[in-house]
């Protein structure tokens, strides 16, 4: 039996995928209250233990610690999985963390990360959704639903869970 | 259940096979030599214990097969989950324009990330 990039067995893996796309979904749905930063609260979601499964989503982020914590509702909360996004436990990371973990996929399924830019460390981090959807915080526009080729720069595909 | 391609003839189901077959050859000889039933006389323990290993292997090729089953599965049952979301296609489409009106921002602070580690 073939097992996941994450270890998960199969019943836990589908349930972490799942909550993976609830917390980008719920990101999506309340964009006018998620502001873009760079700075330290982008760590907010995940310091402040904000449970996507609770209606609770971090009001600060950026690209990468948005990414992260959608899959740490997934990994953390749902699985007690350790950090193998960015191998930071939880605390820190950014898109070449998140290219040095995982594997590189070539075709994507939800739940997946897709890296845009155009070498490392990569430029910018979006949640693979399904239906060629992802789910993308990278400006003060707040998390949005987009074409995965919104942008011409997909550089690759990763997989975590 | 559903079935599984990806289960073939392989080192379980031969082993039972011949530990059958081995069983009722023991069983025929000894039953013709003696003039006994395959399943009474001399020879019976052999060939009970050859149907017995045949029954065992083949549950294990069947838990096999519902295992490979499943994972041969996995991309689409996660595939059908965000069902929602292909209702907001057209929602992705015209956010199009709003993410070009303000374009991503780098992700490649390296003096982020070193605020975050220290």
């Amino acid at each position: 039996m073939s097992r996941s990039v994450s270890g998960l067995s199969t019943r836990h893996r589908r349930q972490a995928v799942n909550a993976v796309l609830q917390a980008a979904v719920l990101g999506y749905r309340h964009r006018n209250s998620i502001g873009y930063t760079q700075g330290g609260l982008r760590w907010q979601g995940i310091d402040r233990h904000r449970d996507a499964s609770r209606g609770q989503f971090p009001n600060y982020a950026d690209c990468s610690a948005f990414a992260t914590w959608c899959y740490w509702n997934g990994l953390r909360l749902r699985a007690r999985h350790s950090d193998i996004i960015n191998g930071e436990r939880w605390r820190a990371g950014f898109t070449g963390t998140m290219m040095e973990h995982g594997v590189r996929v070539s075709s994507l399924i939800p739940g997946d990360a897709v890296i845009y830019g155009t070498g490392y460390p990569g430029e910018h981090v979006a949640i693979y959704t399904g239906g060629g959807l992802v789910v993308s915080h990278g400006s003060s526009a707040g998390p949005l639903l987009l074409p995965v080729r919104y942008r011409s720069d997909v550089l690759q595909y990763r997989r975590y869970i | 259940m559903p079935s599984s391609s990806q289960v073939s003839i392989g080192p379980s189901s031969v082993l039972g096979w011949l530990a059958a077959a081995a069983g009722f050859v023991t069983s025929t000889v000894q039953s013709l030599e003696h003039g006994g039933a395959l399943v009474s006389g001399p020879g019976k323990w052999p060939a009970i214990l050859g149907v017995v290993a045949l029954a065992a292997t083949n549950a294990g090729r069947q838990f096999q097969a519902a295992h490979l089953t499943k994972a041969a599965t996995i991309a689409a049952d996660v595939a059908a989950v965000p069902d929602a979301l292909q209702a907001l296609a057209a929602e992705a489409q015209a956010n199009v324009a709003a993410a070009q009106a303000t374009p991503d921002g780098v992700d490649n602070d390296q003096v982020a990330f070193a605020h975050d580690v220290s």
